[in-house]
């Protein structure tokens, strides 16, 4: 399976862009398959590389492709998907128009990072290559994406507990009324389980550093500093560590000895950057180049 | 002979309503409080998240059914209690 790596961070830190670079660094330098995914709205990427960009991949380079998920989409495919699933049970609902509340989905909280996890889930299981790297909307949805899976598990595993006390009790009145076991299988148990076993199989993927790395993206002023250290608490929480914080935009002359203790630790990578965007092939080359030791060090 | 074996028969059904009788209410209201923790978002309870309602929500019909049950006997459940502990 590939392995994945996210970045996040706040808003206009430079997610989008460090996502390309690391994306061309792997699949140029190091010769890796990479796939390079953006889950965030705002579109970067197609700036970053001057290239349109949609769902279809589209090859940059030999060895990188890049394609943007349109997460709205993948919310109405699924909207779609449980109405149908639920219409089709509930047929004698029609009558009360049952398509006007569905519709009012979309709305509902936790659907987009639902969707996310969708495409997520999609995208890992269909696209061989060495890498999947994925540019995360801001910190508030990336968040609640990597907290989705732990939540989720806390209700289903309550949910199949109590399942599973319901059907012993059911089999017990079974074997008194019929005097022998009946062995029945519960639809709902068995959907309560393969959903605990497919949130379980996330939540390892980003817990575990050898299946997925995580960096945090931030600058060096106060706001985009306080965001990090909340994302890194958050993480923490969720059983995820980072494998960097990256410093980004870091003007060449700009003294670092103010920085906070987790700007210290030696884990971090920092690019030191001139004030313009690094936009285009060859602007990102050239980063690549004067960086290179920075991005080998985030191997 | 038959006669026998019928009664017979008949005595063991009866005791073997009568002890699951307990049984099935509690059968019967555990179901409701799992059909509860799945649609608590309709009653103001803190809720799954969406799409674990959503997903099940298909094989809930029954659950939905019992539920809307419930609401006859919701302002007595003292009363329910005791028809089905045959008290009173």
């Amino acid at each position: 399976m590939p392995r994945c790596v996210f970045l996040l961070g706040k808003g206009g830190v430079g997610k989008s862009t460090l996502a390309a670079v690391l994306a061309l660094y792997r699949a140029r330098l190091k010769n890796q398959s990479v796939r390079l995914i953006s889950l965030d709205p705002a579109h970067n990427l197609s700036d970053i590389f001057q290239v349109p960009l949609g769902e279809k991949p589209r090859i940059i380079i030999e060895n990188l492709k890049v394609q943007q998920i349109d997460v709205q989409k993948w919310m109405h495919r699924y909207i779609k998907s449980a109405s149908d699933k639920i219409k089709s049970t509930y047929r004698y609902l029609t009558a009360v128009n049952l398509d006007r509340h569905l519709d009012i989905l979309q709305h509902a909280p936790g659907i987009e990072e639902y969707a996310m996890i969708l495409a997520y889930e999609h995208t890992y299981e269909k696209y061989i290559s060495d890498y999947l790297i994925f540019d995360l909307p801001p910190t508030g949805l990336a968040l609640r994406f990597f907290n989705l899976p732990q939540l989720s598990l806390v209700w289903l595993r309550k949910l199949a507990e109590l399942r599973s006390t319901i059907i012993k009790k059911r089999d017990l009145i079974t074997q008194i009324k019929l005097g022998k076991k009946r062995i029945e299988r519960d639809k709902i148990s068995r959907h309560l389980q393969r959903e605990i076993d497919r949130y379980v199989s996330l939540q390892s993927i980003f817990q575990n550093r050898k299946k997925s790395l995580l960096y945090i993206i931030t600058n060096p002023d106060p706001l985009a500093r306080n965001e990090t250290e909340f994302i890194k608490i958050r993480l923490g929480k969720l059983g995820i560590q980072p494998a960097a914080v990256i410093l980004n935009k870091v003007k060449p002359d700009h003294d670092l000895s103010d920085s906070p203790d987790h700007m210290q630790t030696g884990e971090q990578a920092i690019f030191k950057t001139a004030s313009q965007s690094v936009v285009g092939l060859n602007a990102l080359d050239d980063f690549i180049t004067q960086n290179e030791q920075i991005l080998a060090g985030l191997d | 002979m038959t006669k026998v074996k019928r009664a017979w028969q008949l005595i063991e059904d009866l005791f073997k309503s009568q002890a699951t009788d307990v049984l099935e209410w509690e059968y019967i209201e555990l179901e409701h409080i799992f059909s509860l923790l799945v649609y608590s978002s309709f009653v103001g309870l803190p809720a799954p998240p969406l799409q674990v309602t959503l997903e099940l929500m298909p094989y809930l019909e029954n659950h939905l059914i019992l539920m809307m049950d419930k609401v006859d006997t919701a302002e007595g459940p003292l009363s329910d209690l005791f028809s089905q502990l045959n008290i009173g």
